[in-house]
């Protein structure tokens, strides 16, 4: 078994690592203590899934059988008594590391029984999208009262369906600019929920969806026709900005993803203004090299910076 | 690079994730730093990614030139790596794997196809090779999973079970002892998950309930291994065996349908863990629950469960038409 306990001691020693923060780790090193909080975690993420995925395809399989009403009822009735656990919990104090899945369960339950009612009702009728809406309030509504970034998540991707919004790689092939446009007004609301935001940890969500709605947008456009060079422009300007913002928050994965949309959106340009095969496989060479330095010196950079 | 290159390297990847004053830990990467040039993983992904797009290029313009592709590229593509490497210390970068695999790979195709299964064993060469000589375990993992789908692709459904379970075996067998190098332990933990699985996937209807015997047998000793030896990766890997035996069984359980396994498999692994969580609040040695930064289970968590979360259809602006629609959510669609 692989361990790192003869350095850490040896940093130790040498005056590098303080004792109280070398005690835990040496003791992890040589398995006196082994936190498997991760692992437990995932498992009962893991569980949660299978819950819901085998809960949406009975209700897809046993439709007939069972009838609209009853499925919508106990998928409902599931979802209220996951909040309820959780609120009960919480408000008794005696709240576990895995409670906030219950909640979950509840919340995708939540998603899928509305889904369910609406497609099979038609309550908001040719409004219908306004049931994403609905979802993402509540989502909201419940991630902020209890502080969940895995709920504001659900919130986010709710508001992203609202506005009809694909989460698939095909829509950058197949979608008009007017998707495109939403996803811009999209990561617009988005920036002005995120600035009445007062949650600090649920900021850098904010900002993930933000960042990856507009690029996903910007992309949209470079890969038509007519909006080839806005659509580049915007990715580009953005992709710059994004950089600074990754070195200002220290979040390397900022400057990793700007750095690959902007790469893709000049070569989809160059890329077709070239034409010829031989000449645009050239330019991928030669412009993917230069992408791979670029971005090792920018890594370096920000090794530094962060250092 | 000697072993204790390897492990400083490793060893400072990992200083970033601790929770230090700047100062403290800029003097510990200090201390760590080597010749090496490395980055963390999702940097290397991304340099991986970019230097096979460089080499698909060249592979392609290389054709179109009318040159022998095949080789012309291995040559370049081993040449530069070897360079990086030797010259310019790259180690873990993502840029020499890539060079190192697609060369080799652009070797393989360009030999041209005849179909035959034996194939997939120079492609698993080529995985091994490059995994070995760059040192990544993600590389080299691979190539095992193509050695056993030669079995399966032969139909030897029985050999490929055998295989799959006699390398998770070695692998365990292995990670009794004190390994130096972290890749070596790393690949010895992906083996564990890796083998089992992919002789399960090609044997598939081909098991009986005493191959789930073995499975399971597999998983306990995966467990008590674990236990015992405080091993994240055995354990792990015991629960990847438990469910690849349930997957084994799943027609000797036939009498519960796809939707209900489903509901009683997360209720099970969901009591586990709470289970598990009971059973270990307040403990301060051993096995504990003490909460750490885990980038990968916040990932998981919040990025995984939107993924789930109810999604537009393509034609979203459209409302739902007469008496049907659809939904889709919670990781199911349902056409009605």
């Amino acid at each position: 078994m692989l361990s790192f306990d003869r350095e850490l001691v040896q940093l130790r020693d040498e005056g590098l690592l303080r004792p109280e923060m070398a005690s835990p780790l040496i003791s992890g090193e040589r398995g006196e203590i082994v936190s498997i909080h991760a692992e437990v975690r995932v498992m009962a993420w893991i569980g949660v899934m299978l819950i819901v995925g085998g809960a949406g395809v009975i209700v897809s399989k046993n439709f007939d059988r069972i009838g609209p009403l009853a499925i919508a009822t106990a998928i409902g009735v599931a979802s209220a008594v996951c909040y309820l656990w959780f609120a009960m919990r919480r408000k008794s104090g005696r709240s576990g590391a895995l409670d906030v899945y219950i909640l979950l369960l509840g919340a995708l339950l939540l998603s899928a029984d509305t889904g369910f009612i609406e497609a099979q009702w038609h309550l908001l009728g040719g409004a219908w999208p306004r049931h994403f809406l609905l979802l993402a309030l509540i989502h909201g509504a419940t991630a902020y009262l209890f502080r969940s970034e895995a709920l504001l998540a659900l919130a986010l991707a709710a508001i992203a369906s609202w506005f009809g919004i694909e989460r698939t790689l095909g829509t950058l092939f197949t979608s008009s600019h007017a998707l495109a446009m939403r996803a811009f007004a999209c990561a617009g609301s988005l920036a002005v929920w995120r600035m009445a935001n007062r949650r600090r940890e649920f900021e850098r969500l904010f900002d993930h969806f933000i960042a990856n709605l507009v690029f996903w947008g910007g992309l949209i456009l470079t890969f038509q026709q007519e909006t080839r060079f806005a659509g580049a422009a915007i990715v580009v300007i953005f992709a710059v900005l994004t950089t600074w913002y990754g070195f200002r928050r220290r979040e390397e994965l900022f400057v990793l993803y700007a750095f690959v949309y902007a790469v893709v959106a000049i070569d989809v340009v160059i890329a077709e203004a070239i034409g010829t095969n031989i000449l645009v496989l050239l330019f991928l060479i030669v412009s993917t090299i230069g992408a791979i330095v670029a971005l090792f010196w920018l890594h370096g950079r920000f090794g530094k910076a962060a250092a | 690079m000697n072993v204790a290159e390897e492990r400083a390297v490793v060893l400072a990847r990992r200083v970033r994730g601790w929770e230090l004053p700047d100062a403290e830990r800029a003097a510990i990467e200090k201390r760590l730093a080597t010749r090496w040039k490395s980055s963390g993983m999702l940097a290397s992904a991304v340099f991986f990614v970019l230097t096979l797009v460089v080499v698909g290029a060249f592979y392609g313009f290389c054709a179109l030139i009318h040159i022998p592709n095949g080789w012309v590229t291995a040559v370049v593509s081993l040449s530069v790596a070897e360079t990086l490497i030797r010259r310019l210390h790259f180690f873990g970068t993502g840029v020499e794997s890539a060079l190192w695999l697609g060369g080799l790979l652009a070797a393989i195709f360009g030999l041209g196809s005849e179909g035959k299964p034996e194939g997939l064993l120079l492609i698993a060469a080529a995985f091994l090779i490059a995994g070995a000589r760059v040192r990544n375990p993600f590389i080299a993992a691979p190539g095992l999973v193509f050695v056993i789908s030669y079995l399966g692709l032969k139909h030897w459904f029985m050999a490929a079970l055998v295989a799959g379970i006699a390398l998770a075996v070695i692998a365990l067998a292995l990670l009794a002892r004190t390994w130096q190098r972290p890749s070596t332990e790393m690949m010895l933990i992906i083996t564990l998950m890796v083998a089992p699985v992919t002789g399960a996937v090609w044997s598939n209807g081909h098991t009986s309930v005493a191959w789930f015997a073995l499975y399971a047998a597999l998983a306990f000793a995966e467990l008590v291994f674990g236990v015992a030896r405080r091993h994240r990766g055995a354990l792990v890997g015991s629960a990847v065996s438990l469910v690849t035996a349930l997957f084994v069984a799943r027609a000797t359980f036939d009498f519960l349908s796809i939707e209900w396994k489903l509901i009683a498999g997360g209720a099970v692994l969901f009591a586990a863990s709470l289970a598990i969580e009971r059973a270990l609040r307040g403990r301060t040695r051993g096995f504990v629950i003490t909460p750490v930064k885990s980038a990968f289970e916040e990932a998981v968590r919040i990025f995984g469960s939107a993924a789930f979360s109810p999604q537009t259809g393509p034609h979203a602006t459209e409302p739902p038409i007469g008496g049907g629609g659809q939904f889709g959510g919670a990781g199911s669609s349902g056409s009605f």
